[in-house]
């Protein structure tokens, strides 16, 4: 069976990783910070039943991502279901004519591939998911990066509904990929 | 025949549920003859894509980790519990 290594070493192997982790996540510093601690003060009371079966990081990122999980919860209930949707109807409405055809640039993207090997490509995607309302984003952390079902996301966020998730999601979508070839391609090809 | 607008809408519905058939035909109609919907399916495959690559990372390498006065306040905070 694997052991724990001692706690105290805990924050200087692991401390980086989960604040990464959390910060792609929450978009917030002190926030990120806050569930590091509580994240390492869970583990060392819960580590008589650590069973071994993961490696102690996966065990780490584990507890972290409950936490996550359980702030966008309360969040949730916060927020009505609607404060947000305003904004980002307004620009998805923006995007069309009467009819219902596209009328900003649908440009091509030159090589989105090769994209994902640059660093600075990751620091603008995460700052397009920042730029959003925060209960879409939170909704959508769930849905993309975690890569919940989506009633489970329906569940945690506290959507009335599953078409209600799919319109948000598909809002929140199209506003990410022009805040992608704003910030990125238009930028690095233009 | 369905607009961009119900189009782009059932293309990201897609990444999240089955479509119905008649929604996959019309959606399949569309596309045939429309170019501009037929870019913006590849982006949101682009970004599902690149938000999965994401999770794999775990996080942005580039951001800075804890800051030291964090790091020594979590620190002390871990010290205090382990005495008790």
């Amino acid at each position: 069976m694997t052991t724990l290594s001692d706690p105290a070493d805990w924050l200087d192997l692991y401390g980086d990783t989960l604040y990464r982790y959390a910060l792609f996540r929450i978009h917030d510093e002190q926030l990120a910070e806050d569930l590091v601690q509580e994240t390492l003060l869970a583990a060392l009371k819960a580590s008589e039943r650590y069973t071994g079966n993961a490696s102690e990081k996966t065990w780490l990122i584990g507890i972290l991502k409950h936490k996550i999980i359980d702030l966008f919860r309360k969040s949730s209930h916060e927020t009505a279901e609607n404060v947000d949707d305003e904004a980002i109807y307004q620009s998805m409405e923006a995007c069309f004519d009467e009819q219902g055809h596209w009328q900003i640039d649908i440009g091509k993207w030159s090589r989105p591939e090769k994209a994902l090997e640059q660093e600075q490509f990751w620091r603008v995607l995460s700052d397009c998911v920042e730029r959003m309302p925060p209960r879409l984003a939170r909704l959508f952390v769930l849905r993309e990066i975690e890569g919940m079902e989506s009633d489970e996301v329906l569940e945690i966020m506290q959507v009335s509904t599953t078409n209600n998730l799919w319109v948000m999601l598909s809002r929140m979508r199209l506003q990410l990929r022009n805040c992608l070839d704003v910030h990125w391609f238009h930028k690095s090809t233009g | 025949m369905l607009s961009c607008k119900e189009a782009s809408a059932l293309e990201s519905k897609s990444l999240d549920a089955p479509l119905t058939q008649r929604e996959r035909f019309g959606l399949w109609l569309h596309l045939r003859f429309c170019r501009l919907c037929r870019r913006y399916v590849r982006d949101l495959h682009f970004l599902r894509h690149a938000f999965r690559r994401a999770r794999e990372n775990g996080g942005l390498a580039d951001h800075a980790g804890l800051s030291e006065a964090a790091r020594e306040r979590i620190r002390r905070v871990l010290s205090g519990e382990e005495v008790q």
